[in-house]
């Protein structure tokens, strides 16, 4: 694979820049650089047609000095053991950096679920969780979903895992149905995550947010919750939304609520009444106070940078801006919350449903949203005095608060 | 009496009841007597000579000679006798029965073939015949068939193709059923359209009527009530209004007939129906009461294999609510209604596309009563749709193409034949029913129905609701068959019936109603038998209410014929081409394109306003016409064909007609994912006029989508029709070979590959640039 496109060398090349600037020790360094354990498995799995299909499968566990790792398990037809690699990677600086004690894993199994009956992928979830369960559980290592696993299959996982155990163990793996041990608060908890470090972030810089206007670029599930959160927790008026099909706009106000429902009655935001029509692009360069692009990646480029005008750009998506962008963004005193500090509360009520596993008592609603309201303000906390004290951007500091975190954890476990 | 024969007392009395039968049908005594004497002599018991010995014994000559009629009658109460001793009661009521049918059968053909018969006495004739008993004895099979296709012929249509299927299943007794349902206008004679009897010609392929019945179908399958309104009577209309210039309508050039269209609107609406003629519709509207009505188009052209009309002509939905006099109304309008679509724009442009613009076209009007019931103030099924015997979008290689595939919708099955949005409806693969393209909760949610049609009886309109305002009209059954709700992510069908369904977490997606019910089973099987006794992939629309499935109509499938493995060279120069697509592909090669029309799908999304993308809607229209005899392609945003605005470009077949390739461009951030149009009128339309549609989505990887070429060569829309410049923004035009130092456009697409390319390649010596597809 080219490695200017290989996410595994892209992920190296992330941490061979903050190594450098925590002027990390070598060995440490190069501890960091690769994955821990790599396990890699082939699943032979009975199809309904009677026919026996081989699936290769892998599950990485990057570091674990913090704790037991902690990520998705994918099914994808492209998989490769490099993208799981970066992933677990990334997983390994995002549970760092909002100081959960677990380290960063992730699995995938190279199939196309789109071609597979339900009873296929029934048998196929538990081959992977047959073949992996010595390296399973709440101490080691806990899977969660993630592309094209649902928590139907995160149940079959489950319970394939407490049938080799022999006891029960629902903490093994989360993002379960909330009937089979699922936490509550789970639907909207990466986009409250998000609203609160954009209230710690306005706060911080002296911004004050009631009344100001926000604009979500992707209105799909977790930028609703935005757009619902961000009116009511931080007071802010949306101003406009999109989804694929192009967006809303009114500089008046837009009830969040009311458009919700809209889209959920007509599968689109366009024809909203009381609103102008507009593309993403244009979202994109509204003059707001918050912006939370919530879509896909890389939709913040270096020819749209300079035309931003936000004061606040919050990344509900994974990579939607490109490192130029940043750099722009950076220069013109936009402040960028970086993804894997954004949207780092959906991985954080995934700890918290493993903690209620843990111990058999599952809390209410609003305990769940007051413990995350704790941890993301922490982890903003963090990051933003990082950002002081070593004059960076948030998204750097971010990196350098994750690293220097599990660094310390192999340090004083003596490894290097 | 010769004691030899052994005759008793007995005999005589059953000789003598016989007789008394005989006599209630003295015009058959002569036909009755030959069939006595042939089934005396099939049986060995005695023949014409036995006979004839007999009576000369018992006249030994040197007696008086009896006369020739004394004769002629001790021979006929013989052979009375004869009959009366061997057979038993029952076999001479089925010969005495066989000699009715023979004579009303012989009627029968006299009447059909004599030419200029009125219609009203064949349809006696046959009456006559129907009225006798089934079974006994049967008639000959080759006069059967003789008379049953002309029946048809006469009655139904008289294209062959539909004759040749018809004639195996529909027996004479159906011809009068349907007879019996129709109406007909006593001044014209007319037809009732093949379309009309698709539907009935299916029922009797799968409810035989002399055979048993497969015992799968039998408790769930149904016929919806349908009346026939013939040709003659639309015909007598435009008589009786003068209203002869709309037959010539077709030969005019199309500004004409389009500004034209209109106009015969407004003479529509004046003009009346013959006061005879509304007396029976008045009859008719009393018989069926305020029940909702459909007005299905059957026209006599339509029932010609590969020409299927679809959407071409209109269908009406009628409330048929209130006062007899405001449904007379209601359904006189409807009438008009599908009348008018005869002479559309669309209809005229699809014949003449399809060289069939001199056939004198009819419109007859299969009217039948709307499948569903009553949920609130809306009337409609619990589920509707299409059926194809063939997948010809099997979207994983485990899909079986051969066994079929539904468009599924909740409500009236309009929202699954034509391409409209928002939502869509159920692609169900019959060999995998269970199996859906989506994976995750969202986006199952987001490719889910969103509307459904309904007739909103209190309003007398047909409506789109949100599946929101219908989640109290359902019943528990219903629900639980038809939605799944969203826990948090975890989507899943509803565990009992009665669970409550919250509509902000619930989705169509029918999981039970496919993994519970006999649905699926029943369609795969019904449309392998369809096509069986087609000869022929169909086409089906049908609707299922009250565990009872409904078909609505059936006809041969549209499909490309030249499916043969598309060659492609071996190394094409990265350079040369302008797009690579993987998915939705239907094996084609199409040579030579000269010009590209390119609809910027970025541009189209940024237009504000309805009117400046209808001015982008005209502006393609117009192209279609300007490149009639162009080799062109045109590329645009997904979809095309819908007819919601904010989706695509609200085009229709008349628009895009002369292009050889219909793309469709998903950018991810303007709208990925066009919707699959296969099954809808629209693609059965790109499919006929072999125009190929392909979908191309530039944002996924390894795909090549060259949009600087498209949005950087020059633009010729200007020189092509200056008034059209202000679109140019948007819509571009390109000549292939003035932006690429002579090289043309070539598309290949191969399905089982799953792989298509389009590129610039030098043009084919010899100057003809290939078929089509």
């Amino acid at each position: 694979m080219d490695e200017r496109f290989n996410p595994f060398a892209i992920a190296q090349q992330q941490l061979d820049r903050v190594a450098e600037k925590l002027g990390l020790d070598p060995a440490l360094h190069e501890l960091l650089r690769w994955p821990m354990q790599e396990i890699q498995v082939t699943l032979p799995v009975r199809m309904d047609n009677g026919s026996t299909q081989i699936f290769h499968a892998f599950r990485v566990q990057y570091n674990t000095a913090r704790g037991p790792a902690k990520g998705g398990i994918r099914w994808h037809p492209q998989e490769t053991i490099d993208t799981v690699r970066a992933l677990a990677a990334w997983m390994t600086w995002k549970t760092a950096v909002v100081d959960i004690p677990l380290g960063g894993g992730k699995g995938g199994i190279v199939c196309n679920p789109k071609e597979l009956s339900e009873s296929e992928k029934e048998r196929l979830a538990r081959a992977y969780i047959r073949a992996l369960a010595r390296s399973l559980g709440v101490t080691k290592d806990i899977p969660a979903p993630d592309v094209y696993t649902t928590p139907q299959i995160m149940a079959w996982m489950m319970d394939e895992y407490e049938k080799i155990m022999g006891e029960s163990h629902p903490g093994v793996i989360t993002g379960k149905p909330i009937a089979l041990g699922g936490s509550q608060g789970r639907g909207d908890a990466t986009a409250r995550g998000a609203v609160y470090v954009a209230r710690e972030a306005a706060a911080a810089y002296g911004m004050e947010l009631k009344g100001q206007s926000m604009a979500v670029m992707g209105f799909g599930n977790v930028g609703k919750f935005a757009a619902l959160l961000g009116e009511e927790i931080l007071g802010l008026k949306l101003v406009a939304a999109s989804d694929s099909r192009g967006g809303v706009y009114n500089p008046g106000g837009i009830d969040a609520r009311a458009l919700a429902d809209y889209k959920l009655r007509n599968g689109v935001l366009k024809g909203f009444p009381g609103a102008e029509t507009l593309t993403n692009q244009e979202l994109l360069e509204l003059e707001v106070t918050i912006l939370f692009p919530a879509a896909l990646e890389n939709v913040i480029v270096k020819e749209n940078a300079p035309r931003l005008r936000c004061k606040i750009c919050c990344e509900l998506a994974n990579g939607p801006t490109t490192p130029e962008a940043d750099a722009i963004l950076n220069d013109r005193g936009i402040l960028v919350i970086p993804d894997f500090l954004a949207n780092a509360g959906g991985v954080t009520v995934s700890y918290f449903e493993q903690v209620q596993n843990a111990c058999n008592l599952y809390w209410e609603l609003q305990e769940v949203q007051w413990r995350l309201d704790k941890k993301m303000t922490s982890a903003f906390q963090s990051v933003l005095t990082m950002s002081r004290d070593h004059k960076v951007s948030l998204r750097e500091a971010a990196y350098l608060v994750a690293v220097a975190r599990v660094a310390e954890a192999c340090r004083l476990r003596g490894w290097v | 009496m010769n004691h030899e024969t052994g005759f008793s007392l007995k005999d005589l009395v059953e000789a003598h009841r016989l007789y008394r039968e005989m006599m209630r049908y003295p015009e058959l005594m002569a036909e009755m007597r030959r069939l006595f004497l042939s089934t005396l002599e099939e049986a060995g018991i005695a023949g014409r000579e036995t006979i004839r010995e007999e009576v000369r014994q018992a006249f030994p000559p040197g007696e008086e000679s009896p006369s020739p009629e004394e004769l002629q009658d001790f021979t006929d109460s013989l052979m009375d006798l004869y009959f009366a001793h061997h057979f038993s009661r029952e076999t001479i009521r089925g010969t005495i029965l066989l000699a009715r049918k023979k004579d009303a059968f012989q009627q029968l053909q006299q009447v059909l073939n004599t030419e200029g018969t009125a219609s009203s006495r064949i349809m006696a004739a046959l009456k006559s015949f129907c009225q006798l008993p089934e079974g006994g004895v049967p008639l000959s099979a080759d006069e059967a068939e003789g008379v049953r296709v002309a029946l048809l012929n006469h009655f139904i249509s008289s294209q062959l193709s539909f004759i040749g299927i018809a004639k195996r299943h529909i027996t004479m007794r159906d011809v009068n059923d349907i007879l019996s349902h129709s109406y007909w206008s006593p001044r014209r004679s007319g037809m009732i359209g093949g379309k009309a009897a698709g539907m009935f010609l299916a029922h009797r392929i799968l409810m035989p009527r002399h055979e048993p019945m497969d015992p799968d179908l039998e408790p769930h399958l149904a016929m919806p009530e349908s009346y026939y309104f013939s040709s003659g009577i639309l015909s007598d209309f435009i008589d009786y209004n003068h209203l002869y210039s709309f037959h010539s309508q077709k030969y005019k050039n199309r500004e004409v007939i389009e500004d034209d269209y209109d106009k015969m609107g407004e003479l529509l609406e004046r003009a009346s129906f013959p006061p005879d003629v509304v007396e029976d519709f008045s009859a008719f509207l009393d018989e069926v009461g305020e029940h909702p009505l459909i007005l299905r188009s059957s026209s006599l052209l339509e029932d010609n294999f590969g020409f299927m009309f679809s959407g071409k002509y209109e269908s009406v939905f009628l409330a048929n609510q209130g006062p007899l006099r405001q449904r007379l109304n209601d359904f006189m309008w409807g009438l008009k209604q599908v009348l008018k679509s005869t002479f559309s724009p669309a209809a005229i442009l699809y014949r003449r596309d399809h060289s069939l613009l001199d056939f004198d076209e009819r419109m007859s009007v299969l009217v039948q009563k709307v499948v569903g019931r009553r949920r609130g103030p809306y009337f409609f099924p619990f589920a509707a749709g299409v059926a194809f015997s063939r997948n010809l979008y099997p979207w994983s290689p485990i899909i079986q193409e051969n066994e079929g595939v539904v468009r599924l919708v909740l409500g009236l099955g309009t929202r699954a034949v034509d391409r409209s949005g928002p939502g869509y409806p159920l692609m169900v693969p019959l060999s995998h029913p269970m199996l859906r393209p989506e994976i995750a909760a969202d986006r199952i949610k987001k490719y889910s129905q969103k509307k459904v049609d309904v007739l909103n009886l209190e309003a007398r309109r047909f409506e789109s609701v949100s599946f929101h305002d219908l989640l109290d009209s359902l019943d528990d059954t219903e629900l639980f068959h038809a939605f799944s709700i969203d826990q948090e992510g975890h989507l899943a069908p509803p565990l009992f019936k009665g669970q409550k369904i919250q509509s902000s977490e619930s989705c169509i997606t029918f999981h039970h109603f496919i993994s519970r019910t006999p649905f699926a089973p029943l369609m795969r099987k019904i449309l392998l038998k369809l096509e069986a006794a087609y000869g022929y992939p169909v086409d089906v629309e049908f609707a299922w209410n009250d565990d009872r499935l409904y078909i609505l109509q059936c006809r041969p499938l549209a499909l490309w014929s030249d499916r043969g493995r598309v060659i492609f060279p071996e190394h094409i120069p990265e350079d040369k081409i302008l797009f690579t697509n993987n998915r939705e592909l239907t094996n084609s090669a199409i040579r030579g394109i000269e010009y590209i029309v390119y609809v910027d799908p970025r541009g189209y999304a940024k237009l504000p306003s309805r009117e400046e993308r209808m001015a982008v809607a005209r502006a393609v229209s117009r192209l279609n016409r300007l490149l009639e005899d162009k080799r062109y392609a045109l590329f645009g945003p997904a979809r095309w064909g819908t007819n919601d605005i904010q989706l695509g470009v609200p085009v229709g077949y008349a628009d895009i007609n002369h292009c050889l390739i219909l793309g469709e461009i998903a950018f991810e951030e303007d709208g990925l994912v066009p919707e699959v149009s296969y099954g809808t009128h629209f693609f059965s339309d790109l499919v006929e006029a072999r125009i190929v549609p392909l979908a191309i989505y530039p944002d996924q990887p390894d795909m090549i989508f060259d949009e600087g070429f498209l949005l950087g060569s020059a633009n010729r829309l200007s020189e092509l029709t200056p008034d059209l410049a202000p679109c140019a923004d948007v819509v571009r035009v390109i000549h292939a070979p003035s932006s690429t130092n002579g090289l043309f456009l070539q598309v290949l697409q191969d399905s089982e590959a799953r792989k298509g390319v389009g590129f610039f390649t030098p043009p084919e010596k010899g100057g003809r640039q290939g078929g089509r597809a």
